[in-house]
C-alpha cells in the first residue's frame, strides 16, 4: 500500500471517527498541556528570572569562614585577597574574566527623598564596588536605551553642537561634540572623588593604592615622562601652586602627579576638572578648588547652597584676589564637596554614580511604603538621575568618626542591577577603593571581598568551584542561592514533566482501548481488506499511522492549549504581581526542541498504545469475519 | 487445468470438539469453467471457497491454483495471489460503506504497487459498465440497493481481471428479481472472458442448472459431479 494511499485511507477513517478521535486525544491533549506548560515555565523562570538576578555562567565566591565559639572567622588571611587572587582566578580553566567586589568597610549614612516623598528619607548606608565594564550590559537592558534611541529617532531633532554638557538643553548631555539625551548607563563609570590627606602626618597611608598624598589630596605620583597612563603628563601638581590656599601648609607637599593633558582652548572633558597650565609650561585638568560660605551647607537641600563659590578663577576675567572678583559656581552637574563636613573648603565634583537593587523597589513598594505612608515608585524611571547625600563616617548603629573627617557626598542614581547590594547602594569599585583607603588605610582597599567569576558555559561551572573551594573560598549567598534556585526549578519542572509523562501513560491506555473498539467496529472491512490483497503489513501500518496522527494532532492540540494558558498566565501576572522590575513580561520559553519533543512523546505513546490493537487487526482472519 | 484439489482435509477445533469438515476432498477444474458447488448448509462449501481463495491456509492436503502451491505461500504472496490471481464475491456484498462505489471498485488497486495510476478510473468505469452500473460511480456505496451493491461488488472482484472468480452464495440475500439480474451479469461475464473460471455456491437448484457443472458436497466429500 502506497504512502499516499495509506494518507488518503487514515484520513478517511479519521473523519468516519471524528468523536472516538478526538475522545481518545483529551487525555493526551492534558499530558502535552501540562508538559509543555510547566517546562517552558521552568525555562522562562530560568532565563527570564534567574539568570537575570544571576547568570548561569557567574559565580561569586567569598573567602570560607568557619564558626568559632558563635563568631564567624576567615580561614584564608587577608592579604590572599588582593590582585593575585583576582590573577589566580583568571588562570583557572574555564574561567574568562574575573570582577572583584570591594565592600565598604566603615560606618556611612544616607538621606534624601525630599522631592519623591515629600520628606527626607534617612537610613544607615551600606555600599560596595563592583567593575562597571560588568555592568553595562545589564543596565543598558534595564534601562531599555535600544528602545530609548530608536524613539528618538523616531522624532527628528534640532542637533546641538556643544563641546560639554553645560552646552546642552537640560536632560542632554555632550557627546561626540552633539548633545544627546542622558542615557544613563553611561554614567556608571569613575569619575573620581579627592580623597584628602595629610602628608606630614600619616603619609600616603591613608591614600588609595598607587596614589601618593600630595597638595592635601591623594594623587597618582608618577617621576617622569612616559610613567603616566596615555593621554596624561607628569607634571608637578598643579595645585600645589593653585591660586587658592586649601589647607594647612603641612598639606602642601608637592609631588609629581599624573594629569590629564588638555590645551586652554578645548577645556576639559569632565565638568569638575578645569583645564589650568603648569610651572612646566604644559596645560593639564586639575581639580577644581572651591569652597562654601559655611560647611553646614554641604548637607542642605538647596542647590544654591552647595554650588560654592570656585577658588582661583574670577568671573569676570580680573585677577584672583582683586576686590572686583565675581565669583563663579561649580560648573552644571558639580557641587562643592568640602574636605571634610567642618571643612570650608574643597573641591568641585560630580556626584557618585550609584546603582540600586530592583529587589529594594519591590521591598519598599510592598512594604515600606505603606506602613511609612509614602508614594510607591513605578518603575525604573522616575529614580533614574535622583540624588542624595550620603555621609561617611556617621551611623546608626556604630560609633560616629570625628566629624573633621566625616564627609558628605553626593550621590546620583544612574540604574538598577541584580548584582547591586539588596540592602544599600553599589558604585564603581574606584570609590570604594578610595573611600576604604581614606578611612581604614591603604590596606582595606586592597583586599577584596568577593569575586565573580565568568565563565564560558554552565558546563564549566561545578568544576570550578570545587577548584575555588581548594583554595579557601565557598560560594558568596546570593550565588549559592541562585544555584539552590535554579536545583529546585530543575527538581520542580522534572517533577510536572514526569507527571505529564504519567497522563500521557494513562492517556495510551485509554488510547489502546479506543483502537481496540474501533477494530472491532471494521473487523469486516478489514477482512474485505485482506481479501482484495492486503497483507499483514498495509494493515497494521494503517493503523500505526491512525495512532500517529492521533499523537501530532493530541500533542499540537495539548501545545495550544498550552501556549494559551502562558498567554493568560503572563495577563494575570501582568496585572496582579506586585513586582517591578525583575518582572518579565513573558515568563515562558518555548522553545522548538522542546514543542518537537513534546509531539514526539505524544506520538510515541500513541503508537505504544495502537501496537496491540495494530496487532490484533493483522491478525484478523478474513475467513472467519466474511463467510460468518 | 487450474485448479487442482487433492486429499484435502479441513478440521475446526472449538475447545475440545474437533469438526472434520472436509474428509478428503480431490478434483480439478479447468480453466474457464463455469462450475456450481452444492450441498447441506454447514457441508463445509464456504470453507471450501476459502481454501481456494487462499483466505484459509490452514488444512491438510494439496491445492493448486493456477500453478501456484498454496500451501508453501507466506502472508505476502498469498496477498499477491489473492490480489491478482483470485477474487471473491460475498454474501454480504462486504462493500466499505463510507466510500464512493467508484472508491469500492478501486480497492484491490490500493495493494497492488504494480498498477499505474493513470488508468484506475478509467478502468473502474470499464468495470461499473460491466455490472450496468456506470451511472452510479459517484454515489456512496451504503446508498445503494442490494442488487446494486451485490453488482459494485462484482465489479470490485473482475477489477483486477481475475484468472479465479470465487462466489459464496452471491445472490443469497438478494430476492429472485434481482438475483436473476445478478445471475445475468455472471452470466455475461463468464461469456466474455471465457478463460476465467467461475466457482459459485448455491443453495438455489434453479442458479445451479444455469452453470456448465454441478459439484455436489457431503459429509466432507465430493458426491457427484467430478466429470
Ligand atoms: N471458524 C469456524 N470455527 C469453527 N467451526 C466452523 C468455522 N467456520 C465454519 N465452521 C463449521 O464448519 C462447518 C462448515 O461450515 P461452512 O461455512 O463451510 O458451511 P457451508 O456449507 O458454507 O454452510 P452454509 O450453506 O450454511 O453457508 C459448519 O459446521 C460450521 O459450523
Ligand atoms: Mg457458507
Amino acid at each position: 500500500m502506497s504512502l499516499w494511499r495509506t494518507i488518503w485511507a487514515v484520513w478517511g477513517n479519521i473523519r468516519r471517527n471524528r468523536r472516538s478521535f478526538v475522545m481518545a486525544s483529551v487525555g493526551l491533549v492534558v499530558g502535552v498541556a501540562t508538559g509543555t506548560f510547566f517546562v517552558a515555565l521552568g525555562a522562562g523562570v530560568q532565563t527570564k528570572v534567574l539568570n537575570r538576578i544571576y547568570p548561569v555562567n557567574q559565580i561569586e565566591v567569598e573567602p570560607k569562614t568557619v564558626g568559632l565559639m558563635g563568631i564567624r572567622e576567615q580561614v584564608l588571611s587577608n592579604d590572599r585577597l588582593g590582585k593575585e587572587m583576582v590573577r589566580e582566578f583568571s588562570a583557572l580553566p574555564g574561567v574568562t574574566r574575573v570582577y572583584p567586589k570591594l565592600r565598604s568597610k566603615l560606618q556611612a549614612r544616607l538621606w534624601g527623598g525630599k522631592s519623591l516623598f515629600g520628606y527626607d528619607a534617612r537610613t544607615e548606608a551600606f555600599f560596595d564596588g563592583l567593575d562597571a565594564a560588568l555592568l553595562a550590559p545589564e543596565l543598558r537592558q534595564v534601562e531599555r536605551v535600544e528602545e530609548k534611541r530608536r524613539r528618538r529617532a523616531l522624532k527628528r531633532r534640532r542637533t546641538v553642537v556643544c563641546k560639554r554638557d553645560e552646552d546642552c538643553p537640560l536632560g542632554q548631555g555632550c557627546e561626540a561634540e552633539t548633545c544627546v539625551d542622558t542615557e544613563y548607563w553611561k554614567r556608571f563609570e569613575h569619575r573620581g572623588i579627592q580623597v584628602p590627606c595629610d602628608a606630614g602626618k600619616t603619609g600616603d597611608a591613608f591614600c588609595p593604592p598607587g596614589t601618593t598624598c600630595s597638595a592635601g589630596v591623594c594623587s597618582t605620583a608618577c617621576s617622569g615622562a612616559g610613567t603616566c597612563g596615555a593621554g596624561e603628563a607628569c607634571v608637578v601638581d598643579p595645585l600645589c601652586t593653585s591660586p587658592g590656599a586649601t589647607g594647612a601648609d603641612s598639606e602642601r607637599t608637592c609631588a609629581k602627579v599624573c594629569r590629564p593633558s588638555c590645551t586652554p582652548a578645548e577645556g576639559c572633558a569632565d565638568a569638575h576638572l578645569t583645564c589650568v597650565a603648569t610651572s612646566g609650561g604644559e596645560s593639564v585638568c586639575a581639580p577644581t578648588e572651591c569652597r562654601l560660605a559655611d560647611p553646614r551647607r554641604q548637607l542642605s537641600d538647596r542647590p544654591s547652597d552647595w554650588r560654592g563659590e570656585v577658588v582661583g578663577v574670577c568671573g569676570n576675567g580680573v585677577p584672583w584676589g582683586d576686590p572686583a572678583c565675581e565669583f563663579t559656581t561649580c560648573p552644571r552637574g558639580t557641587y562643592c564637596a568640602g574636605r571634610s563636613i567642618t571643612h570650608k573648603v574643597g573641591f568641585c565634583e560630580q556626584p557618585v554614580p550609584v546603582l540600586l537593587s530592583p529587589f529594594l523597589i519591590e521591598i519598599f513598594n510592598s512594604s515600606v511604603a505603606e506602613s511609612l505612608g509614602l508614594q510607591r515608585l513605578d518603575g525604573v524611571d522616575t529614580l533614574l538621575g535622583f540624588q542624595f547625600r550620603l555621609l561617611f563616617g556617621d551611623s546608626y548603629f556604630a560609633d560616629d568618626l570625628p566629624t573633621e573627617v566625616q564627609a558628605a557626598k553626593r550621590a546620583e542614581i544612574v540604574g538598577f542591577s541584580n548584582k547591586a547590594l539588596d540592602f544599600g547602594v553599589t558604585m564603581p569599585i574606584d570609590y570604594v577603593r578610595a573611600i576604604n583607603a581614606r578611612y581604614k588605610g591603604r590596606e582595606a582597599a586592597k583586599q577584596f571581598s568577593t569575586f565573580i567569576l565568568e565563565t564560558e558555559g554552565n558546563e564549566d561551572v561545578a568544576g570550578l568551584i570545587a577548584a575555588v573551594e581548594e583554595r579557601g573560598f565557598q560560594l558568596a549567598r546570593k550565588s549559592s542561592d541562585a544555584r539552590k534556585a535554579a536545583d529546585l526549578l530543575f527538581i520542580l519542572t522534572a517533577i510536572f514533566a514526569f507527571i505529564s509523562i504519567v497522563i500521557a501513560a494513562v492517556a495510551a491506555v485509554n488510547i489502546a482501548n479506543t483502537f481496540l473498539m474501533i477494530i472491532a467496529e471494521r473487523r469486516y472491512e478489514i477482512g474485505i481488506m485482506r481479501a482484495v490483497g492486503a497483507t499483514r503489513a498495509d494493515i497494521r501500518r494503517l493503523i500505526i499511522f491512525e495512532a500517529v496522527s492521533l499523537g501530532v494532532f493530541g500533542g499540537a492540540v495539548g501545545e495550544l492549549v498550552s501556549f494559551g494558558l502562558s498567554r493568560v498566565v503572563n495577563h494575570l501576572a501582568t496585572d496582579h504581581l506586585e513586582v517591578a522590575i525583575s518582572k518579565p513580561d513573558d515568563f515562558f520559553v518555548y522553545e522548538p526542541a522542546m514543542l518537537a519533543g513534546a509531539i514526539g512523546i505524544a506520538v510515541l505513546f500513541c503508537i505504544v498504545g495502537a501496537l496491540v490493537p495494530a496487532q490484533r487487526a493483522a491478525t484478523t482472519d478474513p475467513a472467519v469475519v466474511l463467510t460468518s | 487445468m487450474t485448479i487442482r484439489l487433492t486429499d484435502v482435509h479441513k478440521t475446526y477445533r472449538v475447545g475440545e470438539v474437533a469438526n472434520h469438515v472436509l474428509q478428503g476432498v480431490s478434483c480439478t477444474i479447468e480453466a474457464g469453467d463455469y462450475v456450481a458447488l452444492m450441498g447441506a448448509s454447514g457441508s463445509g462449501k464456504s470453507t471450501l471457497l476459502n481454501i481456494i481463495g487462499g483466505l484459509d491456509t490452514d488444512f491438510d492436503g494439496e491445492v493448486t491454483v493456477c500453478g501456484q502451491v498454496l500451501k508453501r505461500m507466506g502472508d505476502r504472496e498469498l496477498s499477491r495471489f489473492r490480489n491478482r490471481t483470485v477474487s471473491f464475491v460475498f454474501q454480504q456484498f462486504h462493500l466499505l460503506p463510507h466510500l464512493p462505489v467508484v472508491d469500492n471498485v478501486m480497492m484491490p488497486s490500493w495493494f497492488d504497487p504494480d498498477r499505474s495510476q493513470l488508468d484506475l478510473h478509467d478502468r473502474a468505469r470499464q468495470v461499473l459498465a460491466q455490472v450496468g452500473l456506470a451511472h452510479k460511480a459517484g454515489s456512496t456505496a451504503n446508498h445503494l440497493s442490494g442488487g446494486e451493491k451485490q453488482r459494485v461488488a462484482i465489479a470490485r472482484a473482475i477489477f483486477n481481471a481475475p484468472q479465479v472468480l470465487l462466489c459464496d452464495e452471491p445472490t443469497g440475500a438478494l430476492d429472485s428479481k434481482t438475483g436473476d439480474m445478478v445471475m445475468q451479469v455472471f452470466e455475461e461475464l463468464h461469456a466474455k472472458t471465457r478463460d476465467m473460471t467461475l466457482i459459485m455456491v448455491t443453495h438455489a437448484e434453479s442458479i445451479a442448472q444455469r452453470c456448465r457443472r454441478i459439484i455436489r458436497i457431503s459429509d466432507g466429500a465430493i458426491l457427484s459431479g467430478d466429470a
